[in-house]
């Protein structure tokens, strides 16, 4: 818990050093308690991994993702008879590295999880925190509308906005957020109806603190730590929804590589030439899995009720 | 004579739940002076918190104040909108609760906690150190602000016995023990020099070597700042410490009132009587426990008279059809009781002092 909060630094005190020093503690805390889990390791550095490919992409790619060469089409991956180590995954049915394509294609994935996620997870909380800490008609209506966007299957509601919107990256974000900030917001909510009636929001009532101060000051700190572990969790969901809007035709628009495209590019030389989907399909799934698994020991190592 | 720093009159707290009208608080009226203290006393449910809480504008749903005037420094606080009670509350009047383990916020830094009311407050023209209105103006950033809150917090810490206070600004509230975190919150209650303090049960919570160390220290605060108190407390001990003046409290009612030594060597109320006699003694167990019969009647069907007269040794028909007033049987000492001539004066039985 101590390790998700900020360290601020205060003014008219000498001790600066001193302050930054309890953080590092802190932290190092919360990685003694993170590390024991030895799979939410893997998946941290799976996660790593991938962003540090999304980020050097340029410089570890090696060929330009859009480059198609007619002469190099289907090029079997390295072990396979008529591969090479010039192509290791081998080429798609333009001609295409397809190990450029994947490493290309994390920064589509990233971008969108990040984006989404951050827009939604803002909304979500603003509104989480409304809803549970008002009450009554605010928090009914809040929830009715929440009610309503979950009784939408995820990818019809954000297939019918595609439709509406027509396809595209920013269109893409707007659908995903349009149902994405329903779990913070319940998430939140949940944990504030609990945190509002801790003593302390009185005692910060008794002092004079209005409700603002309150929601934002008092009771945010308190589920910060869930907010984190749902917003990561939700990043490998987002991953997945964009890889199957651009296996639909409805997300990142060709030329620029994204895993869920090229999913759909290889489904129709499946039989033919099965490294077209299968490499970036199993990009998909390493991602998410790795998410999903670094989510869930952030929220043992940040949620002090489970215990030490 | 001099003006009350708070002047409760009739009253009323009612809370309206669905198994019908709650009396909490039913027609209290007192007086606190400039550094005085006065103790409420009575059994859990007898309406002490809720006197309290009216008074800090805090009542919860779906309780409110039907009736009665609160005045603070002369000013009226019932019906106030929030926003101006919220400009006193923590400046001029502010409250220690009972629990200090559940009253400070586990997540924020301690220095965060007892600065909070003096940012609150600064520039809002309620806390003496701060400065007026458009103080904003010249500290857009409020660097000032949190400056000037931060010394005044480390000054506070330091006031109320926190070693290296400085350092403990930045320690979480469970890096601290009991007694520690009852000194933060008076350290938080007294920042913004309040001129009245309400504790509802500070030392309940605290273990009793602890408990006589906060009492001298609210004594020793109290002295340096001459804030009144309102101290809430079923325990006679704790009164016998601190108070000058005790109020005892029945079924959302004042049965008693009167000096201390009144109150604890010549008490005429039988619920009075009652509680003294059933405070256990040290090193005598040949004395058997004296509990009061039975419990506080359920709120909302009270008798029509006098609310005590179901476990009152003494009472009779008309104890039971009218309601007593209080009525000054000796200088400054009421009591609200029809049998007080009957009543038998319990001399001497006392305190442990």
């Amino acid at each position: 818990m101590a390790a998700a909060m900020p360290v601020r630094q205060q003014p008219g005190v000498t001790g600066g050093r001193r302050a930054w020093r309890r953080g590092l503690a802190s932290l190092l805390d919360f990685w003694r308690r993170f590390r024991k889990n030895r799979l939410a390791v893997v998946g941290g550095a799976v996660v790593l991994l991938v962003i540090a490919m999304g980020v050097l992409a340029p410089w570890i790619a090696p060929h330009d993702p859009t480059q198609a060469d007619f002469f190099r089409r289907f090029r079997p991956p390295v072990w396979m008879e008529g591969g090479s180590w010039e192509h290791p995954l081998g080429t798609d049915q333009l001609g295409r590295d397809i190990l450029s394509r994947i490493i290309w294609g994390a920064r589509a994935s990233l971008t969108v999880g990040a984006i989404v996620i951050l827009i939604a997870t803002t909304v979500g909380v603003s509104m989480g925190l409304i809803s549970g800490y008002y009450g009554g008609r605010v928090d009914a209506f809040i929830q009715r509308v929440v009610d309503v966007l979950l009784s939408f299957p995820y990818l019809v509601l954000a297939i019918g906005l595609m439709a509406v919107m027509g396809p595209g990256f920013s269109n893409m974000v707007l659908a995903l957020v349009y149902k994405e900030w329903v779990t913070p917001c319940r998430v939140v909510r949940g944990e504030v109806l609990a945190a509002k009636r801790q003593e302390y929001v009185e005692a910060a009532r008794a002092v004079g603190a209005g409700d603002a101060h309150i929601m934002w000051r008092e009771i945010l700190p308190n589920v910060l730590s869930s907010v984190i572990v749902v917003a990561t969790l939700r990043v490998a969901w987002v991953i997945l929804m964009e890889a199957s809007l651009s296996f639909l035709g409805l997300g990142v628009q060709p030329p620029t590589p994204a895993w869920g495209s090229m999913v759909a590019a290889g489904r129709e030389y499946i039989f033919q030439a099965w490294w077209l989907g299968t490499f970036p399909g199993l990009a998909i799934l390493v991602t998410v899995l790795g998410i999903n698994l670094l989510g869930e020991g952030l929220r043992d190592a940040l949620d002090p009720r489970l215990g030490e | 004579m001099l003006q009350p720093v708070l002047d409760v009159r009739d009253l009323a707290t009612y809370f309206f739940t669905e198994r019908g009208v709650v009396r909490a608080v039913d027609g209290v009226s007192f007086r606190l002076y400039p550094g005085e203290t006065l103790g409420v006393v009575g059994e859990s449910g007898c309406g002490k918190s809720m006197t309290a809480l009216s008074i800090m504008g805090l009542v919860p749903r779906p309780g409110r104040i039907v009736a009665g005037e609160i005045r603070l420094m002369g000013e009226d606080l019932v019906g106030k909108p929030d926003r101006e009670l919220r400009r006193l509350r923590g400046s001029r009047m502010a409250m220690i609760f009972q629990d200090p383990l559940t009253t400070l916020n586990p997540v924020l830094r301690v220095g965060q906690q007892v600065t909070e009311s003096i940012r609150i407050h600064y520039g809002d023209g309620t806390w003496s150190g701060g400065s007026r209105r458009w103080s904003w103006l010249a500290d857009p950033l409020g660097l000032r602000r949190r400056r000037i809150a931060w010394e005044r917090a480390v000054e506070m810490l330091d006031k109320v016995g926190i070693p290296a206070p400085s350092e403990r600004m930045r320690a979480y509230p469970h890096e601290m023990s009991g007694g520690m975190r009852q000194r933060i919150m008076i350290a938080i209650a007294l920042s913004c020099s309040p001129a009245l303090l309400l504790a509802d049960e500070p030392t309940t919570a605290l273990d009793v070597t602890i408990q006589a160390q906060i009492l001298d220290l609210m004594r020793r605060l109290q002295e340096e700042m001459g804030t009144s108190i309102l101290l809430i407390t079923h325990d006679f001990g704790v009164v016998s410490e601190l108070c000058d003046r005790v109020m005892v409290m029945y079924a959302g009612k004042v049965v008693e009132t009167g000096p201390l030594d009144a109150i604890l060597n010549t008490p005429r109320h039988p619920y009075t009587q009652g509680l003294l006699a059933s405070i256990p003694r040290l090193g005598d167990r040949s004395y058997r426990l004296k509990p009061i019969e039975g419990t506080v009647p359920e709120l909302h069907a009270l008798p029509p008279g006098c609310s005590y007269c179901t476990r009152c040794p003494v009472a009779d028909e008309y104890c039971a059809a009218v309601a007593p007033q209080l009525k000054e049987i000796s200088p400054h000492h009421h009591v609200a009781c029809h049998k007080v001539a009957a009543a038998p004066a319990m001399a001497g039985e006392g305190v442990p002092s």
